[in-house]
Parts: C-alpha cells; structure tokens; sequence
C-alpha cells in the first residue's frame, strides 16, 4: 500500500472557501436557534 | 473482480467534483449537527 500525490493541488482561495463553509453549515443554524431561545418559549 | 479500484471509486457518492462534494458534505454534516437545535426548538414551541 502507498500513496500518491495529490491530482490537484487546492489554492487558497478554495481552502477558504471549504473551511468557511465547514464553520457556516455547522454554526449558523445552531446559533439562529440559540440566538432566539427566548422567541420559542412562551409566556406562562 | 469487476469493481473499479482506485482512490473515489469505493465510495457510494461521487468524489469527482469538489464542489458538489462541499455541498453534499455540508449538507450531511450540517443536518447532522442541527437536528438537536432544532428538537429544542420544537420542544420549546410545543409548550
């Protein structure tokens, strides 16, 4: 078993693309929905 | 065997197209990640 280089190598442009993505996908809906916590509960 | 071997060709998604990977991969992780978020929220609602 070996590896190879890589086909492509990646600019930094598209490694800011994808890890920007990474961080939006995962931490946007999270933080809308902790950001309006007190929006969901309802007044007793 | 009449499998193609090689780096990408074991997987059930394509890896061919880096962008559509991010897409799929934001999505799949993402869902992942929000659904406790969003029973929360639904709990909250419910009351």
């Amino acid at each position: 078993v070996h590896s190879m280089p890589p086909e492509e190598e990646l600019g930094t442009l598209e490694k800011a693309i994808a890890l920007t993505s990474c961080f939006v996908s995962l931490f946007l809906p999270a933080g809308w929905i902790l950001s309006h916590l007190e929006d969901y509960k309802r007044p007793e | 065997s009449h499998y193609e071997e090689g780096p990408g060709k074991n997987l059930p998604f394509s890896v061919k197209n880096k962008w559509a990977l991010l897409v799929k991969m934001s999505l799949y992780f993402g869902s992942a990640f929000a659904t406790p978020f969003l029973i929360v929220r639904h709990q909250l609602l419910k009351q």
